[in-house]
């Protein structure tokens, strides 16, 4: 991404050094409020400082090192924050650019390259994996679904197949409904996985909320949104949801047209990149004043993040500028540098309507032909191809 | 602490939904580092998160949740010292960091801890190497975006846990801008630079006087010869003095600078050198030069360009030379054409003695009797 690169220079060159941000002030209020940060006594943030406090005096404690890598990667799942994903990889540093690591650390090492859509480097640690051990259910889960979200789909479906490990029922039906949501056969997978979850190993609400956040998902695919919304509010039940959860939930609310539904519901829920940004979508349909600060703070991170060279945020921004900003122009090119990366439903309609924005059809050519070569099936990504082809030919 | 043992599907649902969740950027963890090398004044500021500051120093004193001012503020050195620790910067040596009191700012909705510092280094020019090494043990995805500053315009550079340093090379302004510029430094001492044009001025009224009523022609020979025998010398010492063949103190020169004017005052009431007006400018020429030479010091050359910074502050001295001269001469022309404005001359250059002479107490002697 030659432009991106440009743009980071220049971001760097001309806003740190001319000091374009907010000039520093010194502060004389002694009660002025910094940041927040968890109190003493929330467990699992303590946990994890106490683990990190343990490990700086002995680094090379592998088994330390993976439990508070793997603490530190719930922790940033649920807050959607790649700072807690950042320090599971500095405690695993010393096994990070060793290619015989231990198992167990080279499978959290592929969670958090995937975190930050580093997709090579975490199959190629997960395949290592697999070729020693093929019944390693962690691994295998966690390559079905980097697979699917690289659009990978087929070979996703030959990883959820495998999950045959006793107890693991559930565990594969979440995998094969995941796939079944891609290719047209969602509805059928819902069922099929509600079935299993009331059927399965009871008692583990992980398992339970996970098995519904999918089924939430894939209402939400087949365009039913009502549906989708009854699914979402049972995880939300079970409070502490995870930031994507919510997100998700908002996008829901916000193509129903309820806006104000979105901002109340994201009210609270923190400064999370895909939270603050549902915000300002919502905040731009309902003409609220916060708009302008969160957009102003979404677009300093946006261009911090391209300035050192980070491209996990892409499909954000993108979004960000065709439905903030508005400009679709802008939008266009991120949308296709992060349908390079990531190739999931959300990634192909936000490509198609960059496409669509800018009157580009030839833009939405690589969404074309991924659907024609997985047999991709999904409502809203079909209905912006055909958008795509009447342009075309209106032209 | 015991490693936590996990069942199968706990894990396995933790790290699926670790993985279909991307991180998505909360907002990372970075730190800045400017630093200020063009010009004199060399300096910086070093930033970092309340919240990752938290992490290292543990912050929340009191554990409600909050970080406040209050609780910085009582470790404010403690934490400024251990910033600045992590931090080097070097040019032509290992330059000193000398922090001022911490300040607040925010990037990306985050509160960001500020220290600006102050920079000495053993080089003012060169290029600069910058090391970083912040948070990278505590957060391997900490990036550290830090910019120099040079005359010229800024280089930039991402800090890693895998690339902790980088050498900034210095960026001196394009040959075409740094001619510019300092033409204009050149042409703009001139404009405020009173004695100089007050020099000239009596130099110019020298020349009115010997060639009243002899038409403009003579006028205008005579006032060409004077001009250019005193930018010949200026032109002379100050290429000395800039390259440092020659060295006499500032207030030598300007004590001396203020002399000539007296001298060439006086000489116009009391001819002493009468037909050569010429000469006289040449060799107190020489010593203006010395007062254009401390200016560019002032400015700062980089041996590299400076024949074309000299080269182009003598031209910006001349283009604003011949603006006075262009302005003045016919001016005084007009005023010692009539016999009232001819009888009043020696009065004006009594007057500019009188300057002159004062000029020269205030700063031979430290007087202070002008008020510039």
């Amino acid at each position: 991404m030659r432009i991106q690169k440009f743009l980071a220079a220049a971001f760097l060159g001309a806003s740190i050094a001319s000091g374009a941000m907010a000039e520093p002030t010194r502060p004389s209020d002694d009660g002025l409020v910094l940041a927040k940060v968890a109190a003493t006594g929330a467990p699992q943030s303590m946990e994890l400082r106490a683990m990190q406090a343990e490990l700086a005096k002995d680094p090379n404690d592998v088994d330390l090192a993976d439990a508070l890598a793997r603490t530190a990667i719930g922790l940033g799942r649920n807050a959607a924050d790649p700072r807690y994903y950042g320090q599971a990889e500095a405690a695993l540093a010393p096994w990070w650019a060793t290619a015989d690591a231990p198992t167990e650390v080279r499978v959290l090492r592929a969670t958090i390259n995937q975190a930050f859509h580093r997709f090579a480097d975490a199959t190629t640690d997960l395949d290592a994996v697999l070729a020693a051990d093929p019944a390693n259910a962690q691994a295998r889960f966690s390559r079905a679904f980097i697979r699917l979200v690289t659009g990978e789909i087929n070979d996703a479906a030959a990883d959820c197949a495998v999950l045959t490990m006793p107890g693991a029922d559930v565990v594969r039906a979440i995998c094969e409904a995941r796939v079944a949501a891609l290719t047209g056969k969602g509805a059928e997978a819902a069922s099929r996985l509600l079935q299993a979850m009331v059927t399965g190993r009871k008692g583990n609400a992980a398992i339970k909320r996970f098995g519904l956040t999918v089924i939430a998902d894939i209402w939400t695919g087949l365009d039913q949104p009502e549906t989708a919304e009854r699914y979402y509010l049972q995880v939300l039940a079970f409070g502490d949801a995870d930031a994507a959860v919510v997100a998700a939930y908002a996008d829901v609310l916000l193509t129903q047209g309820r806006a104000a539904g979105a901002l109340q519901l994201l009210e609270d829920k923190g400064e999370a990149d895909i939270l603050l940004l549902r915000r300002a979508i919502a905040a731009k349909q309902t003409g609220d004043v916060r708009l302008a600060g969160w957009s102003g703070i979404l677009a300093e991170r946006f261009a911090a993040a391209a300035a050192s060279g980070n491209r996990v945020h892409l499909r954000e921004e993108a979004r960000f500028q065709l439905e903030v900003i508005g400009d679709a122009k802008a939008a266009l090119p991120l949308a296709a540098a992060n349908w390079e990366s990531q190739k999931e439903p959300a990634d192909g309609e936000l490509l198609l309507k960059a496409a669509l924005a800018t009157g580009n059809a030839a833009a939405a050519k690589p969404v074309a032909g991924h659907v024609a070569r997985t047999g991709l099936t999904d409502r809203r990504v079909t209905n912006l191809l055909r958008k795509v082809a009447q342009m075309d030919s209106a032209s | 602490m015991t490693r936590r043992s996990f069942s199968l599907l706990g894990g396995l649902v933790a790290l699926a939904l670790a993985s279909a969740t991307p991180a998505a950027a909360h907002s990372q963890s970075y730190g800045y580092l400017q630093v200020e090398a063009g010009g004199a004044n060399t300096g910086g500021r070093l930033e970092l998160a309340v919240r990752d500051l938290d992490l290292v120093h543990g912050l929340d004193g009191n554990g409600d949740g909050s970080i406040t001012w209050g609780e910085i503020r009582l470790r404010e050195s403690e934490i400024a010292s251990a910033m600045l620790a992590g931090v080097a910067v070097s040019r032509g040596g290992a330059c000193q960091m000398a922090p001022s009191p911490v300040m607040v700012d925010s990037h990306g909705g985050e509160t960001y801890l500020v220290v600006p510092f102050a920079l000495t280094c053993p080089q003012s020019r060169g290029d600069v190497s910058v090391g970083y090494d912040l948070m990278f043990d505590r957060d391997a995805q900490h990036r550290g975006l830090v910019a120099v500053a040079f005359d010229g315009g800024s280089q930039s550079a991402v800090m890693s846990p895998e690339n902790r340093s980088a050498v900034m090379a210095e960026r001196s302004a394009g040959a075409l801008s740094n001619f510019v510029e300092f033409t204009r430094h050149g042409a703009h001492h001139i404009w405020i630079g009173y004695d100089h044009i007050l020099f000239l001025i009596t130099l110019l009224l020298a020349t009115v006087l010997q060639t009243r009523g002899l038409g403009l022609r003579p006028g205008l020979v005579q006032a060409t010869k004077v001009v250019t025998a005193f930018t010949a010398a200026h032109s002379l010492t100050l290429a000395l003095a800039a390259t440092g063949l020659v060295s006499i103190p500032a207030q030598i020169t300007e004590s001396l600078i203020a002399l000539t004017i007296a001298l060439a005052a006086a000489n116009n009431i009391w001819p002493v050198i009468s037909a050569r007006v010429w000469v006289m400018a040449l060799a107190f020429g020489l010593v203006h030069g010395l007062g254009f030479a401390n200016v560019l010091g002032e400015l700062g050359l980089s041996d590299a360009n400076l024949l074309v910074s000299l080269t182009a502050f003598n031209v910006g001295v001349e283009i604003g030379q011949l603006a006075i001269v262009a302005v003045a001469l016919p001016a005084l022309q007009a005023i010692a054409a009539p016999r009232i404005g001819y009888r009043a001359m020696p009065v004006s250059n009594a007057v500019i003695v009188a300057i002159g002479l004062a000029w020269f107490s205030d700063r031979a002697l430290g007087t202070g009797l002008m008020p510039f």
